[in-house]
């Protein structure tokens, strides 16, 4: 551990912090994954001798604590619940909590899903899954790219069954929770859609739209209208400059 | 001589005696008077052999500085003389005096130098001194031509008489030559008093001159005018070179010509009103043209300068035309002055600007450019060939046809959105086809094969398609004829029936018309007859597209008519009740409304009033009430009824832009997947070129719509984007 930088050092606490793992197995992994907490975790997590055995059935016990009383899912109430329970109270990280369970539904986690994950992760208890969610958020602040496939994510949930695209309206609501802090104008780019678009939002223009916002908080004028962004953007832009004067 | 061993031995035996300072003194003086006799012109009593040995004893007796010395002082004070002399001379015999005493100068170094050739050989080289000609050369420059008294005289008496050459009068160049000459050489291998004595301010005299001339000349007379006295002062100046100066010099006086005579006034002759260029332009001034062409072609920028505004004048003109909204109601006038225009510039590019690359390439591109300012373009250009094909052709031979239908398409080639093109030329090709309005089927393969040779197979396989159509038609008539005999059932009307592949031709609504028992009749004879030899194909009939022989029996006469099938259709109704109103006939046919009104329309046209109606109305109304025309009369037999030719009607326009985008949608599409297909992974800006590549043969995408296109293939995951960078995509199989 001395050889180890500080920044090294810092994701070697991480990496047990969320694996519960020794430190040298940390170590050990994340020297494989080139010092990328997620891929490191997510190599750790693959090998099942890593993970603790916890027996399905206190998982199960677990899930029916939450579970809605009309259905085999947690939803609504009952994931408030949860989140409280987790100490959750924040909207982004009632998305990550979702994200945490890979739930394919808003506001939905099946019992498959709640089932899989946390035996995925060897967790059995609510102050284990409170640890998890407490790392994962500290990642989020810390790492834009884990920040970015939370953001991904999130348009999946906004998708209606076989939708292609996210509706205006509900993509809308999404950029409201995951992208107000980052994007001070943002409310100019929902005016914009309203007025001038009033379509779905592809996924290519969500996911875009991300690294886009960089750009739009540093200086606008450095965007580069040929530089293969989505037309909705490139007009935007226009719209944008417009609007503030730049 | 001197290595001649025999002359050797002697002097050697006298090498005590020349040692002393006497020897060469005495010997100078021999030398000295011998110099002396020389410029005097008396050279004739002198030993030239003696005076060499002497010359030769000095410097071979180390005296040669001495002897270079005191020949140098001799000729400097015998110059100092002449220069006087020649100053003295009256203006008139000055540049004589000053010619004569040159060469007297020039004879007399001759001679010197002969004598004092061993000195040349040896202590010149060793010394590294100038020769005796040489040093004759500079004495005479500096003492003479230098002379305070003579150099300015020299230049001004010089000047003034190029002056009064170019003002005509005739001075002895022979003379002017020989000083000239002189200057030359003087210069001592070099051309530098040439130069500095003469050629800069005589090149600076004639900017000045020819500025001032230049001047005059604009003002008074006309650019054809102007540029013929350019071409003659360029010529005489050429002349002067030729006479009297150096030939180095021709290059720096033209350019000074040309810059005072040309390049300062290019803009006030391009833009003079009444005879600049745009008027020789538009006057086919083919000489002035090429004049200027010649002229303007000598100095920088000239033909940029002229080609620049022959392009904006083309662009105008070819505005003038495609916007005007009375020629282009008439195509045929239309287009006709385009080929007018295509010609006129033709005939220029060849005989005054002899078909200069640059030149054709500009006007190419002002033809462009307006071409396709009037988006209605390419419908014109259609529906032009469409009017020729149909009977402008009568009557002319092949080779003609050849050179029209060639015209053509050299505008054609203008046209970006060569696929609105195709559209119409098939829309206008269809109706050529099946109303059998083409006047020549060679002319109608000749103009395909034209458009195949230019925008290749694909452009043309669907037009070839409704040729071949037309063939198979007419053998399944055939068989159908045959087909009907066997069957011994004569049916009640002759059917002929062009079969029509989808696809190939225009796609049409296939809104269908009621028709009568009989002929409903015909068609379920040639349905079941066709479908028995092609099994597995679906027919559906276009009746908008047939036409019709009718019989019509009038109280005074009886004609045939030749109609359009739905008009055949309405005029049937007629055999059952005399009268009719618009919304009766609409229900008793199902005709759809335009296409009812624009053949009502036609059957009351006043020309051959065959229905009569209760109304006299500009537009047919749904209450019109419609009669049979009993008192219609005809000198001719055959009447023909033709639907009234409406021109595209705006929103019929409207669709087929829609129809065009959507085509070029799936174009863009088709071909952005070809190129990924072979590239795998590619990067925005080359994707979006490659495209714009590809399709320019047909149109010109606006890369907005391309990148649309992107996206929409990205979304249906034919792409995606490289993580790594959003700006590269990657081909998804």
């Amino acid at each position: 551990m001395n050889r180890l930088t500080s920044d090294q050092k810092k994701k070697v606490t991480e990496f047990i912090s969320i694996t519960q793992s020794t430190e040298s197995k940390a170590i050990s992994y994340l020297k494989n994954g080139n010092w990328q907490i997620e891929n490191s975790v997510d190599s750790y997590f693959s090998d099942p001798s890593n993970i603790p055995q916890v027996s399905t059935k206190s998982l199960e016990s677990l899930f029916d604590k939450y579970k809605d009383s009309d259905d085999d899912k947690i939803s609504g109430e009952n994931i408030l619940r949860l989140c409280k329970d987790i100490k959750v109270s924040n909207e982004i990280m009632e998305f990550a909590v979702l994200w945490r369970f890979k739930a394919k539904v808003l506001g939905e986690i099946s019992k498959k899903e709640f089932i899989d994950t946390l035996t995925r992760m060897g967790i059995d208890s609510i102050s284990k899954l409170e640890g998890d969610i407490k790392s994962l958020k500290s990642s989020l602040d810390s790492n834009e790219s884990t920040y970015k496939e939370l953001y991904i994510y999130t348009y999946d949930l906004g998708k209606i069954e076989n939708q292609k695209n996210v509706s205006l309206d509900t993509a809308i609501e999404l950029w409201k929770v995951v992208l107000a802090s980052k994007f001070k104008d943002s409310e100019i780019w929902f005016d914009f859609l309203r007025k001038k678009h009033n379509l779905a939002i592809s996924k290519d223009c969500w996911a875009l739209f991300y690294d886009f916002v960089k750009i739009a908080n540093d200086n606008i004028n450095n965007y580069d209208s040929d530089g293969a962004w989505p037309v909705l953007i490139d007009e935007f832009v226009e719209y944008y400059k417009e609007q503030t004067g730049k | 001589m001197a290595t001649k061993p025999g002359t050797g031995r002697i002097l050697l035996k006298i090498n005590h005696s020349t040692q002393d300072p006497e020897f060469s003194r005495r010997t100078w003086k021999l030398i000295k008077s011998a110099i002396r006799e020389i410029h005097l012109q008396n050279a004739s009593c002198l030993s030239f052999e003696e005076l060499y040995r002497n010359a030769y004893n000095m410097v071979l007796h180390k005296h040669g500085e001495i002897l270079y010395n005191k020949l140098k002082k001799m000729v400097d004070k015998h110059l100092k003389v002449v220069a006087q002399k020649v100053s003295s001379a009256v203006d008139e015999y000055f540049l004589s005096e000053l010619n004569k005493s040159w060469i007297d100068h020039k004879t007399s170094m001759l001679m010197i130098r002969d004598i004092l050739m061993y000195m040349d050989r040896t202590y010149v080289e060793q010394n590294k001194v100038h020769s005796v000609f040489e040093l004759g050369l500079i004495l005479f420059r500096d003492n003479v031509v230098h002379a305070p008294q003579i150099k300015d005289r020299l230049l001004k008496t010089l000047l003034s008489l190029v002056q009064k050459e170019r003002a005509g009068e005739v001075i002895d160049r022979i003379l002017i030559k020989n000083i000239t000459q002189m200057l030359i050489d003087l210069g001592v291998n070099s051309k530098n008093v040439y130069i500095e004595d003469f050629e800069k301010p005589l090149l600076l005299t004639t900017a000045s001159y020819y500025q001032g001339e230049s001047q005059a000349f604009i003002t008074t007379c006309s650019c054809p005018d102007y540029m013929k006295k350019v071409e003659i002062c360029l010529k005489e100046e050429l002349e002067r070179v030729s006479h009297y100066l150096d030939n180095s010099t021709e290059s720096k006086l033209r350019e000074v010509c040309e810059k005072q005579l040309i390049s300062n006034h290019m803009r006030t002759l391009i833009d003079m009103e009444n005879s600049g260029l745009i008027s020789m332009l538009k006057e086919d001034k083919i000489e002035d043209l090429k004049r200027m062409y010649n002229l303007f072609n000598r100095v920088s920028d000239g033909l940029n300068l002229m080609k620049e505004v022959i392009s904006t004048y083309v662009k105008e003109i070819g505005k003038e035309i495609v916007m005007d909204e009375e020629k282009t109601k008439e195509q045929g006038t239309f287009f006709q002055s385009l080929l007018d225009l295509k010609d006129k510039y033709d005939h220029l590019l060849q005989f005054a600007f002899y078909n200069d690359k640059q030149f054709i390439h500009s006007i190419h591109q002002a033809f462009e450019h307006f071409i396709n300012l009037n988006p209605k373009s390419p419908e014109y250009i259609s529906l032009f060939i469409d009017e020729k094909l149909k009977k402008g052709l009568k009557g002319v031979s092949e080779e003609e046809v050849d050179i029209i239908l060639d015209k053509i398409l050299m505008l054609f080639r203008f046209i970006q959105e060569k696929d609105v093109f195709e559209k119409y030329y098939k829309q206008h090709l269809a109706k050529r086809l099946l109303l059998g309005r083409s006047v020549s089927d060679d002319a109608e393969r000749n103009m395909i094969s034209k458009l195949k040779t230019e925008c290749g197979y694909q452009f043309t396989c669907k037009l070839e398609g409704m040729f071949t159509d037309m063939r198979l038609s007419v053998d399944t008539m055939t068989g159908f004829k045959e087909y009907i005999q066997k069957l011994q059932k004569p049916l009640p009307i002759d059917l002929n029936v062009h079969v029509l592949t989808t696809g190939f031709w225009p796609t049409q609504n296939t809104s269908n018309c009621i028709l009568p028992r009989d002929i409903l009749l015909c068609c379920e004879t040639f349905k079941s007859y066709y479908l028995s030899n092609h099994i597995g194909r679906l027919l559906l009939w276009q009746t908008n597209m047939g036409t019709s022989e009718v019989k019509a029996n009038f109280p005074s006469k009886t004609h045939e008519l030749q109609v359009s099938s739905y008009q055949m259709v309405i005029l049937l109704l007629f055999n059952d009740s005399p009268k009719l109103t618009f919304k009766e006939i609409s229900d008793q046919t199902g005709i759809p409304l335009v296409d009812l009104k624009r053949n009502l329309q036609a059957l009351i046209n006043p020309k051959n009033k065959i229905l009569d109606r209760e109304s006299t109305n500009k537009t047919i109304e749904d209450s019109d009430v419609f009669n049979f025309n009993t008192k219609f009369k005809s000198k001719l037999y055959r009447v023909k009824v033709m639907a009234v030719v409406q021109k595209e009607t705006p929103v019929e326009a409207q669709e087929t832009r829609e129809k065009v985008e959507e085509d070029r949608k799936h174009q863009i599409e088709a071909s952005i997947v070809r190129i990924m297909k072979a590239r795998k992974t590619m990067d925005h800006s080359n994707l979006v070129s490659e495209v714009l590549k590809q399709l320019q043969s047909r149109f010109v995408p606006n890369p907005i719509i391309v990148k649309k296109r992107i996206e929409s293939l990205i979304e249906r995951e034919y792409l995606e984007r490289s993580k790594q960078d959003r700006k590269i995509y990657n081909y998804l199989a």
